[in-house]
């Protein structure tokens, strides 16, 4: 999109005043370690997005780009620490220029000011700082895990955004699918106590008419032929029967809802429920013993990126020196913990199931028990019972939601028993109810029709959620599914031409020796797997058998293929911080030929270490004599010397 | 400034468009896949607006 003509820094990192004439062309900065090379690049990075990524990455946790951006000895005076660039848009030829300070960052002053094309392009530019390349980044592509490296290539191709749908996708379709589950829970227990009111073995239209009609015979009501969604089964019942009940309470259902309880309990209290609570305590206890493991769960990722980036020296976290071996021991040890911990923690949610499921028909039955309390003709204290109630479904809860385990640890431990006061209240309901008398025939089939008739309604009500939400769960999976499907086949598609592409600017830059040489690169879903052909022996991982010369080669190829296909003629920019330091000398001249050859209309701005570099660039022809500027020496009171 | 025939964000927009036109396809997501596709349209959709352009009221039984 556009070509640099010239940098203006100021006060900026450790740079205190630099120009640099570029005029649009390939431009190289050369100078030894220390120099002030990589301040160069990200004044142009920060000039362009407002940010420097090497102040902003994993690993810069105690950086900012207000403290360390400025020079060492403007931290105090943000406003003077500012970079320059004067460039041109390529495609309108239009001159523009942008000078943004570090203390108004997000602000900056852009020449001319109200032009909607450099407003335009600047924007893209920002949002999409990939056209500054280092080392580091670089070899993400190439030696990257496969979930990570589809992060890197999918930012690079600006295809980010369909990883988010298709996580929005997911979470909602796993939402509804968590829903619909504790639904079917509800509705089964909807249908026992259905199938305990109506006092029937199991639950279908035929048991349930059957049953119905001889309550409703015994009424003189008419036979209910037919069941459907909007049937009652009390029908007819408050027109045709004006006998005035004994009790509010249908005795005979009440006291089987009892009995359901003391089942209940009973099951809760039994050696089979015990042992699956203490194994699973058991477990946990277990799991609990690498709690700080637990935690790091989540930081999974960094220590495979530890990893990655481990330059057989220091820990790239902390710049810690080690014994190369060791740190990859211990990172490996670690890794293999946190795998055994992931799969231990799934197993233990699994093993909780049956447990919260006994907890939560415990809890209904209470529910239903304690509400026939204030309908006695003397009301009974039912607050031991709700007490109870709430702690089995708060322990419930906590061992749906496992962590912090310590939490979930103590909710288990609890003695599950119900507490004497509670068993009193129990008694006291169970013996009013029993004191109801008997009701007559008819009004026992007048309560069994209107407690039927609430709990009927009950079910159908849940088993209607049900259904919306299993329609809402196949819904959002067929979504899901359907987004995913045409993903992975258009990201292959793609792939497949940046794959191609790849080979080819890998051959072109390795003729002398992988003249043959090809690669795979592999989509599945959320990951892309990289293969490469190893003098056709078979495909294997870059870092299998290839030189590290060899793999900074692949990365620059990877690179050069997906800004190509993803910015096609607008790939206009390329800035290059180091990169290719293990590129032997035979192979530079090849890199050089290729960027030359194969990308003419992208100005490339490179740094390097290396002198010999430096000549090769100028012999190939990639850069003249005044493309280029010697960085001389480095003091922290003038800064970079050019 | 022209409209860029390779242009990134283009390349989300057709596999996005893809996607919502196969959907399309199938007669019963027609309508949603409509409701997707203006909920899409916004840069960054929330989950709400997904949820709402997939559990279409007029779908529940």
């Amino acid at each position: 999109m556009i070509r640099i003509h010239k940098v203006i820094i100021h006060e900026f990192r450790g740079i205190r005043e630099l120009t640099l004439e570029m005029q649009g062309e390939n431009f190289v900065v050369c100078g030894a370690n220390g120099t002030g090379k990589s301040g160069i690049i990200d004044a142009v990075e920060f000039a362009l997005t407002g940010n420097i990524s090497r102040l902003s990455g994993e690993g810069t946790k105690d950086l900012s780009l207000m403290k360390h951006g400025p020079h060492v000895d403007s931290v105090k005076s943000p406003e003077h620490a500012y970079v320059e660039l004067a460039f041109s848009i390529v495609a309108s030829n239009k001159q523009a220029s942008i000078r943004r300070t570090i203390k108004d960052f997000s602000r900056p002053s852009i020449t001319p000011h109200d032009d909607p094309e450099v407003k335009t392009v600047l924007k893209h530019i920002e949002k999409h700082p990939e056209f500054v390349l280092s080392r580091r980044e670089l070899m993400r592509y190439i030696t990257a895990k496969p979930g990570d490296r589809s992060k890197e290539i999918q930012a690079l191709l600006r295809l980010d955004r369909l990883e988010e749908l298709r996580l929005l996708f997911q979470r909602i379709y796993k939402a509804s699918e968590k829903e619909a589950k504790q639904l079917k829970q509800n509705q089964h227990i909807a249908q026992e106590e259905l199938i305990r009111a109506l006092g029937i073995t199991h639950l279908s239209a035929t048991t349930l008419l059957t049953a119905v009609n001889t309550h409703r015979a015994l009424l003189s009501l008419p036979d209910i032929l037919q069941l459907q969604n909007s049937t009652s089964i009390k029908e007819g019942l408050t027109t045709t029967n004006t006998i005035t009940p004994i009790s509010k309470i249908p005795k005979a259902q009440a006291l089987e809802d009892i009995k359901n309880l003391k089942n209940s309990l009973n099951v809760m209290m039994k050696l089979e429920f015990k042992t699956v609570c203490q194994s699973a305590l058991g477990a946990m206890i277990e799991l609990n013993a690498n709690a700080a493991e637990l935690e790091q769960l989540s930081k999974k990722n960094l220590l495979e990126i530890a990893l990655e980036f481990f330059n057989d020296i220091h820990c790239p976290v902390c710049d810690t020196a080690w014994d190369a071996e060791k740190f990859r021991v211990l990172i490996n040890y670690k890794l293999t913990q946190l795998t055994a911990i992931q799969k231990k923690k799934t197993d233990l949610e699994k093993a909780l199931e049956p447990i919260t499921k006994t907890l939560d028909n415990v809890a209904c039955a209470l529910k239903t028990v304690s509400e026939y309390a204030p309908q006695l003709t003397n009301p009974i204290d039912v607050q031991p019972l709700k007490t109870y109630e709430s702690m089995l479904l708060e322990t419930k809860i906590q061992l749906c939601d496992l962590l912090p385990l310590q939490k979930t640890i103590h909710a288990l431990d609890v003695d599950l028993t119900l507490p004497d006061l509670a068993k009193a209240a129990l008694r006291e309901i169970e013996q009013a109810v029993e004191a109801i008398p008997d009701p007559s025939s008819q009004d026992a089939a007048r309560e069994y029709l209107i407690l039927g008739q609430e709990r009927l309604e009950k079910y159908r009500e849940i088993s209607r959620q049900l259904k919306v939400m299993d329609t809402r769960t196949k819904t959002a999976k067929y979504v899901n599914d359907q987004y995913v499907k045409v993903m992975d086949a258009e990201l292959e598609k793609i792939y497949s031409n940046v794959e191609q592409r790849f080979s080819d600017l890998y051959r072109m830059m390795n003729s002398s020796d992988e003249g043959a040489f090809d690669a795979k690169l592999t989509s599945l879903t959320g990951k892309i797997d990289l293969s490469v052909d190893f003098y056709g022996r078979g495909f294997f991982p870059p870092g299998a058998y290839h030189s590290e010369g060899h793999q900074d080669s692949m990365g620059l190829c990877l690179y050069l293929a997906l800004m190509r296909y993803a910015l096609g003629d607008h790939f206009t920019l390329a800035v290059f911080d180091d990169v290719l330091v293990s590129v032997d000398a035979g192979h530079r001249r090849a890199v050089c030929a290729l960027l030359k050859q194969q990308f003419p209309n992208t100005q490339f701005i490179l740094t390097t270490h290396d002198d010999t570099w430096l000549q090769h660039m100028k012999t190939a022809g990639l850069i003249q004599n005044h493309q280029s500027m010697q960085l001389k020496t480095w003091d922290v009171n003038v800064g970079a010397v050019g | 400034m022209k409209p860029n025939p390779t242009d990134p964000k283009t390349i989300s927009d057709r596999i996005i468009k893809t996607f919502i036109d196969q959907l399309s396809a199938r007669g019963d997501f027609e309508k949603i896949a409509q409701k997707l596709e203006k909920a899409i349209l916004d840069k960054y959709p929330s989950e709400q607006l997904i949820r709402a352009a997939l559990f279409d009221e007029e779908r529940a039984p």
